[in-house]
């Protein structure tokens, strides 16, 4: 390799991998710094699950390097990865308790037996589950099987944390909980981390870094903040958020048709697109529209009230409507469906999309 | 699963049914309990009822050298072959169900075949290959022969058990840090467990009372129930009975260690 390589972390250097004629990653390339925890989100078939299976050593790539903490781990054996992996679901052996389970990697790597017992306390209190040692997996909640799969996933300070749909099969509630629970604790600990999920709420929420994937390519790898305002393709802008999203032809000046009659006025900047988008929360209501670069008027369609805040669907023509999202307290009611509303946004409230690869 | 079958049935058909598998079972049963008193009796004669009481066949039997000399045999070839075909059977069971290669089902059905082909057939079989390796009255020539015929009830039942188990906890073991044979041996195999125990039983069980291949292969090395079959042949008098008793007791016994210890005891799975 020609760049230096980080001293910690991950690194995939061109990582590639099919399955008969089925491409399930096209050179992918993705650096996770020490102590940061990256998102891999896409939908099913994305290629996400295997680029995990890669990571861990459970399958190997056609052609590419996977390098941990600096060394060439493309060819070790799974075991001797010092990777901790949290599967999707828990995969706690039925018949250990809590701790046994826990202590179970430190055993492999033949610690006395009296630092495993502190070991293991400190990973249960971590998890808040020190008076559950004694428990069987079966005995606890799935959001206590989830922890106790987090404590023995980092017990043994791997060098990576690895976590496949850790949270898919509880509750919402329950969910972002142990999504901020696992956040804190990775941080804490200073464990660099790559959480597979095909939720981007949960990306959003977790991630120093997303990378979006689809057709086993990344799309676009960024903060959460880049990946939701400022989406490189139009994959990416659908599967990220909520948004009004047209088809566009680029016209003089900085102005696109996104239909009959209807021109929009843009930021530019974009290279090759055919697509815009404007987020929900972008779009203005009534007063707040005047003055803006782009003012149209519509039909109120579709409203739907969540308590703070209210969405609703604006349609300006047959076939174009846009997406709005407003704070109940900006508005004096609640807007009626057949009512006639002036919206707006700004040119640099849109963003102009290509195609994804 | 449909509900009990029982549901929605009349009350008449219940009542005769009951009785009509009450008259099989005592039917099929009673025999098999009157060789209990007939064990007991102070006769020198199969003679039921007995006139008196005693238990002098039970003394007959633990004294006599043959008798014992075929018991011990016997045990020994079990013992043997339940340790052989336990090993062998769950190994074999872990290529079925987790392997990945041509002709995976074939090998299953080859497998079983014992299972299938007469024992007779086999015995003859076997008596031929044996006999020209010079096999014929060696102890260890009827564990071989028994395992084969053990090794299907041990892939059966252990595969039954490992098709429950989530490959991904053996996956999670490996990641932690096992060893492949680590993760079996402290993660797979300790959740079969129960479904193993049982099947030693009944491969035990299977050897122990099994009569045809081991006439055809003892010899003069008598197992115990060729023994059994000789002396009814020959000399019929209550110590068969008495032999009987004490069969039917120990495997009794392996059917209620196999309950206790066994797959009947402890739910497998997560």
């Amino acid at each position: 390799m020609n760049h230096v390589q980080r001293a910690e972390g991950l690194t995939l250097t061109s990582i590639q991998k099919s399955f008969g004629a089925y491409r399930a990653l096209a050179d992918v390339n993705l650096d996770v710094g020490e102590g940061q925890l990256v998102t891999l989100l896409g939908p099913s078939g994305s290629g996400k699950t295997t680029l995990l299976n890669i990571i861990a050593g459970f399958q190997y790539a056609d052609a590419g390097i996977v390098s941990l903490a600096g060394a060439d781990i493309s060819h070790v054996a799974p075991a001797k990865r010092d990777i901790g992996m949290v599967f999707q679901n828990y995969a706690l052996f039925p018949h250990m308790s809590v701790a046994e389970n826990v202590a179970f990697p430190l055993e492999m790597r033949t610690i006395a037996r009296a630092e495993i017992k502190t070991r293991v306390h400190e990973a249960l209190t971590l998890v808040a589950l020190e008076n559950h040692a004694d428990r069987l997996p079966r005995q606890l909640s799935g959001g206590q099987q989830q922890r106790v799969a987090l404590a023995r996933a980092f017990v043994f300070q791997p060098k990576l944390m690895l976590l496949d749909e850790p949270l898919g099969a509880l509750d919402r509630k329950l969910r972002e909980q142990i999504q901020l629970e696992i956040r804190r604790l990775q941080q804490r600990l200073g464990l660099t981390t790559v959480f597979v999920t095909h939720d981007q709420e949960e990306a959003l929420i977790l991630s120093d870094q997303i990378a979006v994937m689809n057709h086993g390519k990344i799309q676009q790898l960024g903060s959460p903040v880049d990946i939701y305002a400022r989406p490189a393709n139009r994959f990416v802008a659908e599967f990220i958020g909520e948004s009004s999203l047209f088809d566009a032809t680029p016209l003089a000046g900085n102005t696109a048709r996104i239909g009959e009659g209807l021109t929009v006025v843009h930021g530019g900047g974009a290279q090759a697109w055919n697509a815009l988008m404007v987020r929900p929360e972008r779009v203005r209501p009534a007063a707040d529209a005047d003055g803006l670069a782009n003012v149209f008027e519509g039909r109120v369609g579709e409203v739907v009230y969540l308590g703070e805040s209210i969405r609703l669907r604006v349609d300006v023509s047959k076939d174009i409507s846009f997406l709005a999202r407003w704070q109940t307290h900006e508005l004096p009611g609640v807007p009626a469906p057949g009512e006639t509303m002036r919206i707006g946004f700004r040119s640099e409230d849109v963003q102009l999309l290509g195609e994804g690869s | 699963m449909t509900p009990s079958r029982t549901t929605g049935r009349s009350p008449a058909l219940n009542l005769f049914l009951v009785i009509w598998c009450a008259l099989v079972f005592g039917f099929l049963m009673a025999p098999l309990l009157i060789v209990f008193p007939i064990s007991f009796s102070s006769a020198s004669y199969l003679q039921f009822p007995p006139p008196g009481w005693s238990l002098r066949w039970y003394q007959a039997y633990l004294s006599d050298y043959a008798w014992m000399d075929a018991t011990w045999r016997s045990v020994k070839v079990a013992l043997a072959t339940t340790v052989l075909s336990t090993v062998l059977g769950t190994m074999l069971a872990f290529s079925l169900v987790r392997g990945r290669y041509p002709g995976r089902a074939a090998l299953g059905q080859v497998a079983n075949t014992p299972l299938l082909v007469p024992t007779i057939i086999y015995s003859v079989a076997v008596y031929g290959l044996f006999a020209q390796m010079r096999l014929i009255g060696q102890w260890w020539g009827i564990v071989l022969a028994h395992t084969v015929l053990a090794i299907p009830y041990v892939t059966i039942m252990v595969s039954a058990a490992l098709k429950t188990v989530d490959p991904r906890l053996e996956q999670a073991a490996i990641g932690l840090g096992a060893s492949r044979l680590t993760a079996i041996r402290r993660v797979t195999l300790p959740i079969i467990r129960p479904a193993i125990i049982s099947a030693m039983f009944l491969a035990f069980i299977s050897s122990f009372d099994e009569l045809v291949v081991a006439m055809f292969l003892g010899g003069v090395n008598m197992t115990l129930p060729k023994k059994m079959f000789d002396n009814i042949v020959n000399e019929i008098d209550p110590t068969i009975a008495a032999v009987s008793v004490l069969q039917i007791l120990l495997v009794c016994v392996c059917l209620l260690l196999a309950k206790r210890f066994g797959m009947g005891g402890q739910k497998i799975g997560v």
